[in-house]
């Protein structure tokens, strides 16, 4: 019978979860007709900004520990992309160059991982901080092969059984690669949702929410969020390699801590404490940038304030604050239901 | 030559991280704001030596409106810094760790912009007391003076603030709260006027950074970025807390700097963050362990 119950329960999340997620790509699917090509672009940005964040709230929010530098991670799935396009354009293929992105991401998360989790919190922020500003100096200095300071170009990948050409890369992100970035969203955004969900990912909490305790009860405390880690990494990786071929371009300002920052900012805005928080917030920021950078010049001041006013009065982010409006307006709806029951009964009687 | 020059960025360092340090040690606050401070000190600095200087009249007394501009931009970035804790920073202290940093790059970065709106995108440069005050040469070695001075400063401060935490009645008071705020506010002590004493204190030494930088390097925007990250590393890989840990890290990470921009300028940038990834992947708590205060 408990089963039973729980199988109902299980069943209704899901066909919940499958309507957001329906509704989801309905919008993303009708935006190309309803809004000029510009904000597809801006769109394309969010999608990718929405991955990294996502697979940085995977460390933040579900096993508690903040890294002041995943853009490094950022930064190696871009380049990635932008060395192959550079040197070895024989195999610039989408797929091939997207493979890449995400191994090479994830060998040096798990290179690094071993070394950075041996320490924690405040150490382990600034550990990462090093090891971001180490590749950023790296990428900047090592004129020769990265092109320094004057980035790399990022040119249209090749399809595997398919060649585009004749076309501007505006019109190839909108027309095509739009398309691509919101499968890969889709298909990312439930692979996570399916690890958070998982025992992995309730192990994960339970590490977030006291290691001493996890301990005890037989999690494996280092290698989970070893595991953490590593997945994370790829994530950004994997954002880092889409970003790098909407914005046609790679500079090493994409491993300066600054754009780690704006990493935790994102996800911040949205709420860590929610699944889809980072993703609203990925959203959000590219809009907030996109707009202050129309009406003012002073964009920092505006981002600073929005900033102060999200980290005194919304502690989890503007995700926190939609659901707790929601949470406050729903049980109205239910008392009413409820009062109705209540009179119907009594009519009964 | 070289040695100076790594002493005197150590020295510019390890008044920051003094600043830092002296945060996070009584408030238990990560502050980023730090990094404002030593701009607008600069900016100040900077800006009122060469408005005073460009009056014919003023020419003949540049060294003493020289330090007075810096004095005057040590008091004002303090004053400043007293303002934000007053209306900002006062309501951060007992949130957790993430929010507390989000917050202070805020205002970091609305402090970068407000600088460019008062002062425009300019560099504003007032070279004026390195040249004046000279060399001094021994064995055949130029120094610049100024340089000398200001690792005396630095060190003199260091002794001061160290002074002032473990040898006075006041400092008394600090370590208290630093240990436990719920039993120190039970014991009658005002938690409230010492972390605002606190941050004031910390502007002050941001300031003093920044306006005695000034000199050396001109004030610009997006000045504090560096320093202020250069300044977090010598923090923690002193361990956080601890005041001869930074000193320590400072020099390291100054001497580094100097060394290799001399010899090998390709990696030197990469090379300083490698030896805080060391130092951090070797020794987690930093290069001395933290004591109380």
């Amino acid at each position: 019978m408990r089963l039973y119950i729980n199988y109902i329960y299980e069943l209704k999340k899901l066909t919940k979860i499958l309507m957001t997620l329906i509704i989801f790509i309905f919008i993303l699917l009708i935006l190309p007709h309803i809004l000029p090509s510009y904000y597809i672009i801006f769109i394309s940005y969010a999608l990718s900004f929405a991955i990294a964040s996502l697979g940085f709230n995977l460390l933040l929010g579900y096993t508690g520990l903040l890294s002041f530098g995943h853009a490094v991670f950022f930064a190696i799935g871009a380049y990635s992309v932008a060395l192959i396009a550079r040197y070895l354009p024989n195999i610039y293929y989408f797929e091939i160059v997207i493979l890449i992105a995400l191994i090479s991401s994830a060998l040096f998360a798990a290179l690094i991982g071993i070394i950075a989790l041996r320490v924690s919190e405040a150490y382990f922020a600034i550990l990462m901080l090093a090891v971001s500003m180490i590749i950023y100096s790296l990428i900047l200095k090592f004129y020769t092969i990265t092109r320094g300071s004057d980035g790399l170009p990022v040119p249209i990948p090749k399809f595997i059984g398919l060649t585009i050409h004749g076309i501007s890369q505006d019109v190839f992100i909108v027309k095509y690669y739009y398309y691509i970035l919101i499968s890969i969203f889709i298909v990312s955004l439930i692979i996570m949702y399916l690890i958070v969900s998982s025992p992995f990912g309730k192990a994960l909490q339970a590490i977030r929410d006291n290691p001493n305790r996890a301990y005890l009860i037989g999690i494996n405390v280092k290698l989970y969020k070893y595991y953490s880690f590593v997945i994370s990494g790829t994530y950004v990786g994997l954002a880092g390699s889409l970003w790098s071929i909407v914005n046609m371009y790679t500079s090493p300002e994409v491993a300066h801590w600054s754009f780690s920052s704006d990493i935790v900012y994102m996800t911040l805005l949205g709420g860590y404490t929610i699944f889809l928080g980072p993703v609203l917030g990925a959203i959000i920021y590219t809009l907030i940038k996109l707009y202050t950078v129309i009406f003012t010049q002073y964009w920092l001041l505006a981002s600073g304030i929005i900033i102060l006013i999200i980290s005194l009065l919304f502690p989890e982010g503007l995700g926190g604050a939609f659901l707790r409006a929601y949470k406050f307006l729903a049980p109205l709806t239910i008392k009413r239901e409820r009062k109705e029951i209540r009179e119907k009964n009594r009519r009964l009687r | 030559m070289i040695i100076i020059n790594g002493l005197y960025y150590a020295s510019i360092l390890y008044l920051l991280s003094l600043g830092l340090n002296l945060i996070f040690g009584v408030s238990k606050l990560i502050n980023l704001t730090q990094g404002s401070f030593y701009s607008l000190g600069a900016y100040i600095t900077a800006w009122f030596i060469s408005t005073m200087l460009s009056f014919y009249i003023l020419k003949g007394n540049a060294l003493l409106i020289s330090f007075s501009g810096i004095l005057l931009g040590v008091i004002i970035t303090g004053l400043i810094g007293l303002l934000i804790e007053k209306t900002v920073i006062k309501y951060i202290y007992n949130i957790s760790l993430e929010r507390q940093l989000l917050a202070t790059y805020g205002l970091l970065l609305i402090f970068m912009d407000l600088e460019r709106m008062i002062w425009g995108g300019n560099i504003i440069s007032a070279p004026q007391p390195l040249r004046l005050l000279g060399e001094l040469s021994i064995d055949g070695y130029h120094y610049s003076i100024y340089y000398l001075l200001i690792i005396i400063t630095a060190f003199s401060i260091g002794i001061a603030v160290q002074f002032l935490i473990y040898k006075t009645d006041l400092g008394i008071l600090f370590r208290v709260v630093s240990y436990d705020r719920e039993i120190a506010s039970g014991l009658g002590i005002s938690v409230k006027k010492i972390s605002t004493l606190t941050f004031f204190i910390s502007a002050l030494l941001g300031g003093l950074a920044g306006s005695l930088m000034v000199p050396i390097t001109s004030a610009s925007l997006g000045m504090e970025l560096d320093p202020l990250i250069l300044s977090f590393m010598v923090a923690v890989a002193g361990g956080l807390g601890n005041f001869w840990g930074s000193l320590i890290a400072s020099i390291i990470i100054g001497e580094t700097r100097s060394i290799m921009i001399a010899i090998f300028p390709e990696i030197e940038l990469a090379l300083i963050y490698l030896i805080v990834f060391i130092i951090l992947a070797t020794k987690p708590e930093g290069i001395l362990e933290r004591k109380g205060g």
